[in-house]
């Protein structure tokens, strides 16, 4: 078996008195599609968020593709981060949020290039003829030179997905990415990450759509209460749940 | 003027054309120059000053995030015409008084008035007063900018930091490649405001003798006797200040369009398109 491309251990978060990840611990295989699922509150968002340090997790160890970005101790005590460090990691995960968060004041091709140019200081013709060929492959060459706010919710996200593929991701991370969208506009974005999968490439995601984890992810995680209450292959989650937890979420959730 | 001109025109106007493009007429038109160049330029270091203001209020340091708010807090509590008679003064006596540390010794001293000696004296010519006037209107109306670009700097959606974050970007390149980007649309508004407060304010020039046009007004506009010519005009100050009346409000019609332009400019994908024609 390869070494995994991420690993998680440990993980804790608090925010304030609510704690929201009481110990996360779980590895990712390079070329797997992984699924986080739970309820509302179950700290799926928080821990992907955790992932790339947009939240500080109080307490465990990220490791990505071997390198140890974030070690804390139980005694709280930790290692300061290297902000060069910090940054060039950051730029080896492709983040796709719910509400897209593109860049309003740039045209989609500069939101895509944004990154790759000035944080990754690589070529612009070479990036560039990149960025073009992603808004190709998520079908929306003709918006290059558009603004955000001129196109509609699904053609947003998908200018966001070529935005984090540009970026050459070793993990795509994706916060319930169709969750703001319409069921039709849904379906475009969803068949944009399908064919991602179908690629091999590293990809955790954040859903509430049963549906679609079952059709794409090798492997489910079930998320509950800030704890892993069920982790296996997806036919394992979905055709034999264990836990009570997650028979009661699957059939509240209509999962197919 | 040609003859020919003069004998279609008649002596009358020949007279008036004549009259009102003579010296001291042509020096006024030229002082129009030292107005606008203290809107610019006083524009310029009020957006200099706002930037570098509302910068220290967002510091990570108390002391420093003191400084910024303090100096939104005063100088806009402080009345322009106060300021502007307080600040070029003052910088005159604190460069004198630089000088005279090295020039002034118990030999050469003067009488006990300032300053120390007659060798620390400096005059400034108009063209320096003229500067420290657009650093005067700068640091005013910069309080005044740094107030509406702090907020606007908050206006950047939490999401795009967050995402920018995400993609690796240093602080510095939030700082710069988000939040100043989209800073300009939030902030145009209050600008603007500024920018019109400003450019009445540089009717105050004539308080630090700058020959400006309010000044000249005043002067061309008074009785005017030729010995030639017998009493030209009586007194017409009021005719020579509604001229005045009429070229701000055209520079503030002006002013509004070019913001306009300028919203436009700015609002690529922050504002909706067909809003900005309205």
């Amino acid at each position: 078996m390869q070494p995994p491309i991420l690993e998680i251990i440990d993980l804790h978060k608090s925010f304030g008195a609510l704690e929201v990840l009481k110990g996360v611990s779980f590895a990712a295989q390079p070329g797997t599609v992984v699924s986080l699922i739970g309820s509302s509150g179950s700290g799926k968002s928080t821990l992907l968020r955790c992932i790339n340090l947009l939240e500080q997790p109080d307490r465990g160890t990220i490791v990505i593709d071997g390198e140890e970005i974030l070690t804390r101790s139980a005694d709280g005590s930790r290692p300061p981060i290297d902000q060069g460090k910090l940054r060039r990691v950051r730029s080896e995960l492709g983040m796709v949020f719910q509400q897209f968060n593109l860049w309003s004041h740039m045209s989609v091709l500069r939101n895509v290039t944004e990154a790759p140019i000035h944080v990754q200081k690589r070529a612009k013709a070479e990036v560039h003829a990149q960025a073009l060929a992603l808004l190709e492959k998520v079908g929306i060459a003709d918006k290059a030179d558009a603004y955000p706010n001129q196109l509609s919710g699904g053609q947003q996200q998908r200018a966001a997905i070529a935005r984090a593929l540009c970026i050459n991701p070793k993990v795509m991370l994706f916060d319930e990415p169709t969750s703001s969208l319409d069921p039709e506009l849904e379906a475009e974005v969803l068949q944009v990450i399908k064919v991602l999968a179908d690629e091999g490439r590293t990809m955790l995601l954040v859903t509430h759509n049963m549906k679609f984890a079952r059709e794409v992810s090798d492997r489910i995680i079930f998320l509950h209460q800030g704890v892993i209450e069920e982790d296996g292959p997806v036919d394992e989650i979905f055709g034999n749940p264990r836990s009570p937890r997650l028979r009661q979420f699957l059939a509240a959730g209509g999962a197919a | 003027m040609p003859d020919w001109l003069a004998n279609v025109v008649g002596p009358d106007a020949t007279f008036w054309l004549a009259y009102l493009t003579n010296g001291a007429h042509q020096a006024f038109y030229a002082s129009f120059g030292y107005t606008l160049a203290a809107a610019v330029f006083g524009g310029m270091f009020a957006i200099l000053f706002g930037l570098g203001g509302a910068a220290l209020r967002r510091s990570r340091f108390l002391p420093v995030r003191a400084v910024g708010a303090g100096y939104a807090l005063i100088v806009r509590g402080v009345p322009d015409v106060l300021f502007l008679l307080f600040f070029p003064l003052a910088f005159e006596q604190a460069v004198e008084w630089v000088i005279a540390q090295g020039v002034c010794t118990p030999e050469n001293a003067g009488t006990g008035a300032w300053p120390p000696c007659p060798d620390a004296n400096i005059f400034f010519s108009t063209g320096g007063y003229l500067a420290i006037a657009c650093v005067a209107l700068g640091i005013v109306y910069g309080a005044f900018a740094s107030s509406a670009i702090h907020g606007a700097l908050d206006s950047v959606p939490k999401g795009q930091v967050d995402a920018a974050r995400a993609f690796g970007m240093s602080e510095r390149q939030i700082f710069w490649r988000i939040r100043i980007r989209q800073m300009w649309i939030f902030a145009l508004p209050g600008l603007s405001n500024v920018w019109m407060l400003l450019v009445k304010a540089t009717s105050l020039l004539s308080l630090l003798n700058i020959p400006d046009i309010v000044n000249w007004a005043g002067r061309l506009g008074a009785p005017n006797y030729f010995p030639r010519a017998g009493l030209v005009h009586p007194d017409w100050r009021w005719k020579y200040y509604l001229a005045l009346v009429v070229f701000y409000l055209v520079l503030t019609w002006a002013s509004e369009r070019f913001f306009r332009w300028l919203k436009r400019k700015a609002g690529h994908g922050l504002i909706a398109d067909d809003a900005v024609a309205a």
